[in-house]
């Protein structure tokens, strides 16, 4: 105990610091009443995220994109200074895994316009900005000139083996979509995989319970999407969930083999059953109520004893929560000002809560 | 050796009817710097004459054609001489007839050779996939005759068979595991023909790569196999056959080709040239520098080749007054011996020469070698360095100068490590016919600064060449000029002779005073005073002169410049006492390298270890202080001795194919 005090003090100090500049309900409100853009974002640059608001404000002829992607800069940083604070290989390598779906998503924007022959200028407003921590050789990646190229230069990358598993179902098919998936599914083995090998067995239990939550809650919109977006059949559907959930596989299955979005909802196991009983069957709505339970359950990480990992990864993915609730929100506000913040954003940030004490 | 290729500028004035004709003959010629004639009156007044589109499309096409045989016979043997330059409209029919005669006869042959190639790598990937089928003893046979059920074979990322499992758990279906292939499985899925598309996409999803077995087979996997396994030595030996007609072909064709291939590419050059030709009504005008002793020949080779129709003009650049004023500047062509021409790079890499100013690669080069050699003593070496560069030489032909570079530096070694007595670092073998550097220290330091004072002094002379030569007096009093010169020499010569025998005498200390003073004077006030007369002269002619600094501060920049300049040459001066610090470095790392080998022999207790180091620490030696070594000496060149008189400026010779062939790559 005495080790994981010393091991952990600093490093919580620092995160419970971070995790504090979080936006209260009272932001919320105001910045859910903000007339227009402007509005939005100068309100915003009077939070934590001030310094990346400026510099969008700053550039207002770049568009939306830009917010969207240049807001992650305040994740980054966080994810920066808790890297920094971590001296084993074994927790930076969990906290690396998880920012590594960053790079995957950039990964994917990259593979796109090499599919397509477009430049990186041409699609520079969606990328990440995620050149200060990530190892991947971006700038060799670019200059490549097809996919099969940049593939080459990936394979001694986390991201490498699976890609070389879907190169032939890639080529087959002749579109990007298997590379895609086998960009998550290998962004997700990795965490899982670190997770597994987190520092103390105290750390590897906290961590997995939150990435499990985590993981589920992705898979569950996953197959949503998969199955009543794209229109994929139930069997692609499982074969395409993220790995390292606490799901398993047959209940993955239920959920994939449901007939629509409101029998979907009847299917899915406790405890996601009680909190989401009452979603009437579309995405959003679904998304909101997990991300919800999901944010009560990231809360109570920062309960009882606070000397393991699981409080980092906690405020790392709520905090990625607040941003994409902030995108959607900035985003309504351009693109349908009448709608209410309670339809976009988790109840809990708008109107602070307790997290969950109950295990799920 | 010590200027430039003297130039002449020279006017062309052609008949069209006999345009392909000159343009062969500047091919034969090569040595044209022509210039654009866009950046003439002419061509700013349009008339710029065009390209030939139609018939240069057909040399593309014959160069593509060449190209595509050289590739596939594989031709990589350096590319003949041509005997002379192609005469653009007059040879392409010539070579679209040999080439299409080449064609004729090895297009089918290569064709097949394909086919089979083609075929026995098929067949033998075929054998491979079946290969990982042959643990189960699967029955082809059988397999056709099932009428419900479907099957498909393949490779599945190991990790993914649960996921698999689990999606497949609606239907009936079975995956049997046949072996393992690093992280994949090879497997067969069975299940009913109605449920097809739900197995094809559950292992499409599980990324299962199918194995592509042709429809057809019968009999079981190892009978198949061999049966196919039999059919390879006929597939073999049609590949062998197309080989060996290739290779055949390849030394019946290939210089033939290759000659197409530059004569092609040679009359693409030269059409392409014509863009920068100009033209009115029927006549091309081209214009250009060539050096002055080809002149007379290229003349006369353009009369006879016309009928004595053209006019060729010659005029000597000090007659152009847009030289004399430096608006046009002359091409600079080098003209050095085999053994320095590969410095030439070297000199390029710091700048281009003026026309008017001494031509420096010589003097860079036996300094280089020279210092390199002293710097990187031992006989053992030498002779290493000496063959890395003969390999380069001799198989790395686009290397080759660095090659002659290395092969000089490496002689230059040998011969100073017979002087220092060094083998390898051993210096018991041979006896030091100078110095051991690591013996005589002080020695080498002194010999290493009077090499610095003679290279500086060397430098000062060339600027006062260059001075004469550019005919700007007025920078003789200047401290780059003669009276800095003689300021240097004069404190050098107080140096050496307190080296050499003592102190001075009071008397020699007094005169070198009142001289240096009177120098230094010199250098002071010879910038203000011409300042002042140019502004009396500028005043008497009733112009404004231009705003300067005033009296006071140009004196105060002359007195800061005048330390500036002293300060400087002493600085030159000491920096070459590095030539002697490198040496001893390279004598200690020798040190460094038996202590080591030491160390290890007595830890292992056998001989081998210690041999095993002396290598490796002398293959580290080569290549680090090699490097080491070379970077020093060129800093040497450039900042101690370049900077005393190069100015640069000038514009590269680039002749007439060397300039099209680098647009068009």
């Amino acid at each position: 105990m005495l080790g994981a005090a010393i091991k952990y003090s600093y490093l919580n100090a620092k995160t419970r610091t971070m995790h504090s500049k979080r936006l209260r309900p009272n932001d919320w409100h105001i910045l859910e009443a903000a007339k227009d853009r402007d509005s939005f974002l100068r309100y915003l640059a009077t939070t934590s995220y001030g310094p990346w608001v400026t510099e969008i404000l700053e550039q207002k002829e770049q568009g939306d994109e830009l917010f969207e992607r240049r807001i992650f800069g305040a994740l980054f940083e966080d994810y920066g200074k808790i890297l920094r604070s971590l001296h084993d290989a074994s927790s930076r390598e969990l906290i690396l895994s998880l920012f590594s779906r960053f790079e995957a998503e950039n990964l994917k924007i990259c593979l796109r316009a090499l599919f397509t022959g477009l430049r990186k200028a041409n699609v520079a407003h969606f990328l990440y900005p995620v050149e200060k921590i990530s190892r991947l050789p971006w700038d060799k990646l670019w200059q490549q000139k097809d996919v099969r190229a940049a593939l080459k230069l990936l394979e001694k990358t986390p991201f490498g083996p699976m890609l070389k598993h879907a190169l032939p179902q890639f080529e087959a098919q002749g579109r990007l979509f298997p590379l895609e998936m086998a960009i998550d599914i290998a962004c997700f083995k990795r965490i899982a995989a670190a997770a597994q090998a987190a520092g103390s067995r105290r750390d590897r239990a906290r961590v997995s319970q939150i990435l499990g939550s985590y993981i589920d809650v992705l898979n569950i919109c996953h197959i949503f999407r998969l199955r009543f977006v794209y229109g994929l059949s139930p069997e692609e559907a499982l074969n395409y969930s993220y790995p390292g959930g606490s799901l398993d596989l047959r209940t993955l299955h239920d959920i994939a083999r449901a007939g629509d979005p409101a029998s979907m909802a009847k299917v899915l196991p406790m405890p996601f059953a009680a909190f989401i009983h009452d979603v009437k069957g579309d995405m959003s709505g679904l998304r909101l109520k997990l991300e919800e339970w999901l944010v009560r359950r990231l809360r109570k990480a920062f309960l009882g004893s606070p000397f393991h990992l699981g409080v980092q990864v906690a405020h790392l993915l709520e905090k990625e929560l607040e941003i994409r609730s902030l995108i959607s929100l900035y985003q309504a506000r351009i693109h349908s000002p009448a709608s209410q913040a309670g339809e976009i954003v988790p109840r809990i940030f708008l109107k602070g809560g307790e997290p969950i004490v109950q295990a799920g | 050796m010590f200027r430039p290729v003297k130039l002449f500028r020279v006017t062309i004035q052609v008949p069209d009817k006999y345009m392909s004709q000159v343009l062969g003959i500047l091919g034969d010629f090569k040595l044209l710097h022509l210039i654009n004639i866009n950046e003439t009156q002419l061509g700013k007044l349009g008339y710029v004459a065009g390209v030939r589109t139609d018939l240069l499309n057909r040399y593309e096409k014959v160069l593509e054609r060449v190209s595509r045989l050289v590739r596939e016979l594989e031709i990589s043997e350096p590319v003949p001489p041509l005997p002379r330059a192609p005469r653009p409209e007059k040879d392409i029919y010539e070579m679209e007839e040999r080439l299409s005669g080449i064609e004729e006869e090895v297009s089918s042959y290569l064709a097949e050779g394909k086919r089979a190639e083609k075929e026995l790598k098929k067949k033998q990937e075929l054998i491979s996939r079946l290969s990982l089928l042959e643990p189960a003893g699967i029955d082809f046979s059988r397999l056709s005759a099932l009428r419900f059920v479907y099957c498909t074979f393949g490779m599945l990322p190991a990790e993914n068979l649960d996921r698999l499992e689990e999606s497949l758990s609606d239907i009936h279906h079975s995956l049997v595991k046949i072996s393992e292939q690093k992280d994949r499985l090879v497997m067969a899925a069975f299940c009913l023909k109605q449920d097809k598309d739900v197995l094809d996409r559950a292992l499409r999803s599980a990324f299962f790569q199918e194995l592509e077995i042709p429809p057809g087979l019968s009999g079981p996997v190892s009978q198949v196999i061999k049966e196919f396994q039999e059919e390879l030595p006929g597939l073999e030996e049609k590949a062998r056959a197309a080989q060996e007609a290739k290779e055949e072909f390849r030394s019946r064709f290939s210089q033939t080709l290759l000659l197409l291939r530059e004569q092609a590419y040679v009359a693409r050059i030269l059409l392409k040239a014509q863009a920068r030709f100009g033209k009115i009504d029927h006549t091309y005008l081209l214009t250009g520098w060539l050096p002055v002793h080809l002149y007379e020949r290229l003349r006369d080779s353009i009369m006879k080749a016309t009928d004595g129709q053209a006019i060729v003009d010659k005029v000597d650049p000090e007659d152009i007054r847009e030289v004399r004023e430096g608006i046009i500047k002359i091409p600079i062509l080098f003209n050095n011996p085999l053994l320095i021409r590969p410095f030439e790079k070297l000199t390029s890499l710091y700048g281009t020469p003026s026309y008017q100013e001494v031509e420096p690669t010589v003097f860079l080069a036996l300094s280089f070698v020279l210092l390199f050699g002293m710097m990187f003593g031992d006989v053992g070496h030498g002779l290493v360095l000496f063959l890395a560069g003969l390999y380069i030489f001799r198989r790395l032909y686009r290397y080759m100068d660095y090659g002659i570079i290395l092969m000089e530096c490496g002689v230059s070694s040998a011969l100073f490590g017979i002087l220092y007595g060094s083998v390898f670092g051993l210096e018991d073998i041979i006896p030091a016919l100078w110095l051991h550097p690591m013996k005589d220290i002080n020695r080498f330091m002194m010999v290493s600064a009077a090499i610095g004072v003679g290279m500086i002094s060397l430098g000062l002379i060339l600027n006062l060449i260059n001075i004469f030569r550019r005919k700007k007096y007025a920078e003789l009093l200047s401290a780059g000029g003669l009276v800095g010169a003689l300021l240097y020499w004069l404190l050098a010569g107080l140096a050496i002779r307190y080296v050499l025998s003592g102190p001075p005498a009071p008397i020699e200390i007094n005169i070198a005073k009142a001289v240096s003073g009177l120098l230094l004077l010199i250098m002071i006030v010879e910038r203000p005073l011409r300042a002042l007369m140019k502004r009396r002269k500028a005043r008497s002619k009733g112009i404004k002169p231009a705003q300067q600094a005033g009296l006071g501060t140009m004196i105060l920049e002359s007195v800061i410049e005048a330390l500036d300049s002293v300060l400087r040459f002493l600085a030159n001066t000491v920096s070459f006492v590095r030539v002697a610090a490198f040496a001893l470095t390279h004598a200690a790392l020798f040190v460094g390298v038996f202590s080591i080998a030491d160390m290890v022999s007595h830890g292992s207790g056998s001989g081998v270890p210690y041999y095993l180091t002396l290598v490796i620490g002398n293959l580290v030696i080569i290549i680090l202080e090699g490097m080491v070594v070379s970077i020093q000496t060129i800093r040497l060149e450039y900042y101690e001795f370049f900077s005393k008189f190069f100015r640069g400026g000038g514009e590269p010779f680039q002749p007439i194919v060397a300039r099209e062939s680098e647009e068009s790559s």
